[in-house]
């Protein structure tokens, strides 16, 4: 599935978005960043309350293309030029992070 | 940061403590060439506990700080890794040449261990338990919210005035000021610490009854 794909469901804001052709094979939650780098698949989206730059470095080494946070949060602005330099979309829900989760499975393994 | 580069940054310091990122390899090294100009050195690390929090841990003796180095080391939950993404982990000689390159564990991990267990093992020597920048990335504070119970923590790390007051109202009393140099050019001294003499006691006593001065970088 393509980011596009996930996108016309309309409870994502788009913060940066470098390609939303991207194809988006599979999702990893989490907020510890030693964690993330140790078991996320690549080719995912990560839903995170993490807005700290270092997010930007983790999602490449990872490659995981896309990064969402929830409602109330905010990526910051050392955080955005990062993803604009590595080409990682950042996205934020209108949601908490469990209905935003609920939702993207939905899209991606739902029928 | 080599030892050849390194001393020409020492700017009029005259104790120092050495705190890598989950690992005490570069210590020994760095004492000896340390001990040349007469600067003193506390051993110590920076470790990364499972929940992901900082927590600098200060010995007294350097035999005690690489055993503890080497279970840390052992902890680590990111055991392969790849250089060409996060660099290249170097042990280096005096004259700044590397000798050998760690392939794993990867240094920037967190390990295994929780906050009460680093805890737990720091104090089977004589160490100082010292959570490092509790109010920033990676900070306790920032992590946990509140400080964990069943620890004593001797000290706490801050970057500026407001900061303390914010520890003070969290109920710490004890502050340390660091660098938190990662380059030559940022080690400027952070602190003056008024001590009978440098040794490992005078610098836990000085600690303990707040005769550590800031001096501010932020």
């Amino acid at each position: 599935m393509t980011l596009k794909d996930i996108l016309k469901h309309g409870f994502l804001e788009s913060i940066y978005i470098f390609n939303d052709n991207i194809e988006i094979k599979n999702g990893y939650v989490g907020d510890l960043l030693s964690e993330i780098m140790r078991n996320s698949p690549s080719s995912s989206i990560w839903i995170t309350h993490q807005t700290h730059p270092n997010i930007i470095a983790v999602a490449s080494i990872v490659e995981a293309n896309t990064i969402i946070i929830p409602i109330d949060f905010d990526f910051e602005i050392e955080t955005i030029e990062k993803a604009k330099e590595n080409n990682i979309n950042l996205l934020k829900s209108k949601y908490d992070i469990f209905k935003t989760v609920g939702l993207i499975y939905n899209c991606l393994f739902g029928e | 940061m080599t030892p050849d580069i390194f001393l020409d940054y020492l700017n009029g310091v005259n104790w120092i403590s050495i705190t890598d990122h989950n690992t005490t390899r570069h210590i020994e090294l760095y004492s000896k060439v340390l001990k040349q100009i007469d600067v003193k050195v506390i051993p110590g690390i920076e470790v990364t506990s499972k929940e992901e929090v900082h927590l600098l841990i200060y010995f007294e003796n350097l035999d005690d700080a690489i055993k503890f180095g080497n279970i840390i080391e052992n902890n680590l939950i990111i055991k392969d890794y790849n250089p060409e993404k996060l660099g290249y982990q170097i042990i280096c000689n005096e004259d700044g040449t590397f000798s050998s390159i760690v392939e794993n564990p990867y240094f920037g991990s967190a390990c295994s261990l929780s906050i009460n267990e680093i805890y737990l093992l720091s104090k089977k020597y004589n160490s100082l338990f010292i959570p490092a920048h509790i109010f920033r990335f990676n900070g306790l504070i920032t992590n946990l919210g509140l400080p964990p119970e069943d620890i004593i923590i001797d000290a706490v790390e801050v970057k500026n005035k407001n900061e303390i007051e914010k520890a003070q109202k969290i109920g710490f009393n004890n502050f340390i000021f660091n660098t938190d140099a990662h380059f030559p050019e940022q080690l400027i001294p952070s602190c003056k610490i008024l001590a009978k003499d440098r040794s490992f006691a005078s610098f836990k006593e000085s600690i303990i009854e707040s005769r550590v001065i800031p001096i501010w970088q932020h």
